[in-house]
């Protein structure tokens, strides 16, 4: 579910089953064209939009992190995760148009992208290669 | 002369059952203000409850399968529909799951857990095989989509049509098959 389609009296009944943050991270700098910049943002779309729907119930999708030159997004990303894991969140999934080539952070369980998801081993970023849904093999590490 | 006056009227002063010039203008002008100001709020009535009087929007029914694919195994199927939202057009891929009951009626159930819209998966858990799972918080459901555990009620389904051997589904209504 979208954070602007969770009402602020239900969030307490919604709170416990919604365990799992999504953070769209289009890692624009400002330079690009206009058009650069829609495409980055469709693809950032079309790998929201299946998780957005397959997990709608457990899922959070929060604001944008769009700006950042360098590593500078990425950080902001791993900031934001940080955050979001003082505030109670158990996992953290961004989507982004490319596996980011800052350092890993601990803070983000998944990274998924066009080309596929990557998760955290041995800090760094290894694609996903089992049948499993790598959203749902985190979730199963963990008892609801 | 007392003759006379006894011709007089008994009641000189008798109210006069004629309308007087200030009612007269009284209810001309409260006549002409309600039609003025019906003028203005019926046409705003009109438009705020304009949604009800409209006749409800009849979903297509959508060719999705062929009759003869379909067996007691949910199978899932993809589809698009046209989504109308205001101006803007668009054609939404839906998925449904279609299989025979043991009593041979086919059904198509619609993917969406009713817990909290998560997509449910079928024979997706080892623990629990032959029925559908939810991958987000566990929720099981019969074949025919009736609520085994966490969702409080059974999955929706599509209104079936069959037609020259093909498979129609239309719009979702609450499920009418899971006992």
């Amino acid at each position: 579910m979208k954070f602007d389609a969770v009402p602020k009296e239900q969030w307490s009944q919604w709170e416990a089953y919604v365990d799992t943050v999504l953070i769209p991270w289009s890692a624009l700098c400002g330079s690009e064209m206009p058009w650069e910049m829609h495409a980055r943002l469709a693809l950032v779309r079309d790998v929201m939009e299946p998780l957005e729907r397959a997990f709608a119930g457990r899922v959070l999708t929060i604001p944008a992190v769009h700006y950042g030159v360098g590593d500078a997004g990425w950080q902001e990303v791993s900031t934001v995760a940080r955050m979001c894991r003082v505030r109670g969140v158990a996992f953290v999934v961004v989507a982004a148009p490319h596996v980011p080539t800052g350092m890993c952070t601990e803070a983000v369980d998944l990274i998924v992208c066009p080309d596929g998801a990557y998760i955290v081993k041995e800090g760094q970023w290894v694609v996903w290669e089992q049948p499993m849904h790598p959203l749902v093999a985190l979730w199963n590490t963990s008892i609801v | 002369m007392a003759r006379e006056h006894e011709e007089q009227p008994m009641h000189p002063h008798a109210p006069r059952r004629q309308m007087t010039r200030r009612q007269f203008l009284s209810y001309t002008l409260g006549a002409a203000g309600a039609f003025m100001a019906g003028g203005v709020i019926i046409p705003m009535i009109r438009f705020a409850i304009d949604p009800l009087l409209k006749p409800k929007a009849v979903v297509p029914f959508v060719k999705v399968a062929e009759l003869s694919q379909i067996s007691s195994q949910p199978v899932s199927y993809s589809f698009q529909t046209l989504q109308i939202d205001g101006w803007i057009e668009k054609n939404v891929e839906q998925t449904a799951w279609i299989a025979k009951s043991s009593a041979g009626e086919l059904f198509a159930l619609s993917p969406v857990c009713k817990h909290l819209g998560c997509t449910i998966d079928w024979n997706s858990n080892p623990q629990h095989p032959n029925e559908f799972f939810c991958p987000c918080h566990a929720a099981r459901y019969t074949p025919e989509g009736k609520n085994l555990a966490i969702a409080p009620a059974p999955l929706d389904e599509y209104e079936v049509k069959i037609e020259n051997g093909f498979v129609y589904l239309g719009g979702i209504r609450p499920n009418t098959i899971a006992t």
